[in-house]
């Protein structure tokens, strides 16, 4: 008696079983069934082909963003698409329409890609086949609807690709003449004197002022590019307003950067010493904060314009309700 | 189609691929020239510039991957504190190339000085001026200048016309060069009172005696 009643306590004070994520469910059931197991399996092999073929890529991948601070967010990409496969994943099975033709044109695309920067220096084409092949096996495996809803969390993907330096650099150096302008321009309307040439400032009192790469508002780019298309996505609102989310990435991007060399030129022309070192890095992450800000309001006055979008059980894109 | 279909499918082309970059490797293999001299032949006095071999610590040249390389101290004579340093490496695979200044010198603590970079062109007499890029870096009060640039041998007019495009990535990511490689750095603190003259004229000099010792076929770079 006594232990009956103790295992009856037990079972009703039991915490109740922790449920898997969606996606982590989905592939449990998967593996619950004879062919679902084939496909995961089959899957798996896949993919560690694709790694295999891709090594070099991977490789790059991991040099690129533990070495140069453009793409540092690199790392945390493949886990914010996982978060967006899960956030799809919950909307439940998906109906298995074969897609072979889909996968076998996507892999050999992600071959030929492959190929192609062995025979010449493209290492962007490599990188994108890479995702190409992921896409591949996910149409291959789990069909043409899976494609379609996981293909965002896929598509995310590609803000973990660094762009060619060459690239870079041609897009960053005329941003970085047109920040030096702006802010030379704000400078001199706010009561500060400065003479611009070229990226290089003069302040009053001969103080020399350099407007850097990193300042050009690229780093901010890549790294707001891949902030507003996330919020876009987990925005419940129509097409146009996403669109209009992820290209204001440019303007914020380079408003902040303008602010930034504003406020370095005063605290420069008050103390040159308090725009080195640790301080210059705290105006950095407070000029971060006041992008952030400037997103915040871009959505509260585009949220007056339109109304939220009502999810439906069978919407393709997950709608959750954050604002 | 079955799923054990579509694996096998899958797994077919994956392992095609897999041979196929084999066999795109190896069909497409590039000779890798080596130097046609050693750079130890690269004369000590150059010009009004004289030389003396330095010791290089056993990790820098482990780790800077090169088959040979050089360092040197060059004075210039009649002015003892005004010397510049050259460290020249040399790698049959190329993979010296992946460590340039940009890469190397900011994992070293020292940060990037934008307003001291630049790109020059050295003329020379005796050949087509080199682009050089000057790139400056700082540590604390200490500053330094560098003179870069490099070549790739045996590559061929593809990739020389690939590397050109901006969507071509550069040497110092090293997963792009298929022949060997030579990487020529002249380091000069800017405490010794060098002035881009007196780099002008020892970089000319230094052009004109290395040229012996290239192999023939090679395109040179400059961007780090």
């Amino acid at each position: 008696m006594a232990t009956s009643t103790i295992s009856a306590r037990d079972d009703a004070s039991a915490p109740a079983p922790r449920e898997l994520p969606p996606l982590l469910a989905q592939i449990r059931d998967g593996w619950r069934e004879s062919d679902g197991r084939t496909a995961l399996l089959g899957a798996a092999a896949c993919l560690a082909l694709l790694a295999l073929l891709f090594r070099s890529t991977l490789v790059h991948f991991v040099q690129v963003w533990s070495t140069d601070q453009n793409y540092s967010h690199g790392f945390l990409v493949p886990f914010i698409s996982l978060y967006f496969a899960n956030m799809a994943a919950q909307y439940g099975p998906i109906r298995q329409v074969p897609a072979v033709g889909l996968g076998v044109v996507l892999l050999m695309m992600a071959l030929l890609g492959r190929l192609a920067t062995i025979v010449v220096p493209v290492g962007i084409a490599s990188d994108l086949s890479f995702i190409a092949g992921l896409a591949g096996i996910v149409a291959l495996f789990a069909g043409r609807d899976a494609l379609s809803r996981y293909g965002f969390a896929l598509a995310f993907l590609v803000f973990m690709v660094p762009l060619p330096i060459h690239l870079y650099t041609t897009i960053a150096n005329p941003l970085q003449l047109m920040v030096s302008k702006a802010a030379s321009v704000i400078l001199n309307g706010t009561g500060l004197p400065v003479l611009c040439e070229g990226n290089h400032l003069t302040l009053p009192g001969g103080v020399r002022m350099f407007v850097a790469e990193a300042c050009s508002g690229m780093r901010q780019l890549t790294g707001f590019l891949a902030l507003t298309t996330a919020v876009a996505f987990l925005t419940p609102r129509p097409r146009w307003y996403r669109l209009v989310l992820i290209g204001s990435a440019i303007p914020v991007a380079l408003t902040a950067n303008v602010a930034r060399v504003v406020l370095t030129g005063w605290i420069m022309a008050y103390d040159p010493k308090l725009a080195m070192g640790t301080f210059h890095t705290i105006e950095g992450l407070l000029l971060m904060g006041f992008g952030l800000a400037l997103l915040r309001i871009e959505c509260a006055i585009l949220n007056m314009i339109v109304e939220e979008d009502r999810p439906t059980s069978t919407s393709p894109n997950p709608a959750p309700a954050a604002g | 189609m079955t799923t054990t279909r579509r694996a096998v499918l899958g797994l077919l082309i994956l392992s095609l691929g897999l041979v196929a970059e084999a066999a795109v490797e190896r069909a497409t293999r590039t000779e890798r020239p080596p130097l046609k001299q050693s750079l130890q032949t690269i004369p000590m006095t150059l010009g009004n510039w004289v030389g003396k071999d330095e010791p290089v610590d056993e990790k820098i040249a482990v780790e800077s991957q090169a088959t040979e390389y050089l360092n040197r101290v060059y004075t210039l004579k009649g002015r003892p504190g005004v010397q510049v340093w050259l460290w020249m490496n040399y790698s049959d695979r190329g993979l010296n190339l992946r460590h340039s200044p940009e890469v190397c010198l900011p994992s070293g603590g020292w940060e990037k000085v934008e307003a001291l970079t630049k790109v020059v062109e050295i003329e020379r007499s005796g050949g087509p001026p080199q682009m050089v890029s000057l790139l400056g870096y700082g540590k604390s009060e200490l500053v330094q200048k560098i003179g870069f640039w490099y070549y790739i041998f045996g590559e061929g007019r593809v990739e020389r016309f690939v590397r050109g495009l901006p969507i071509s990535s550069r040497s110092s990511h090293g997963r792009t060069t298929r022949g060997s490689g030579l990487t020529v750095e002249v380091f000069y603190p800017s405490e010794t009172g060098l002035g881009d003259a007196e780099l002008r004229d020892f970089i000319a000099e230094l052009l004109d005696v290395i040229d012996p010792v290239l192999p023939e076929d090679r395109a040179s770079y400059h961007i780090p």
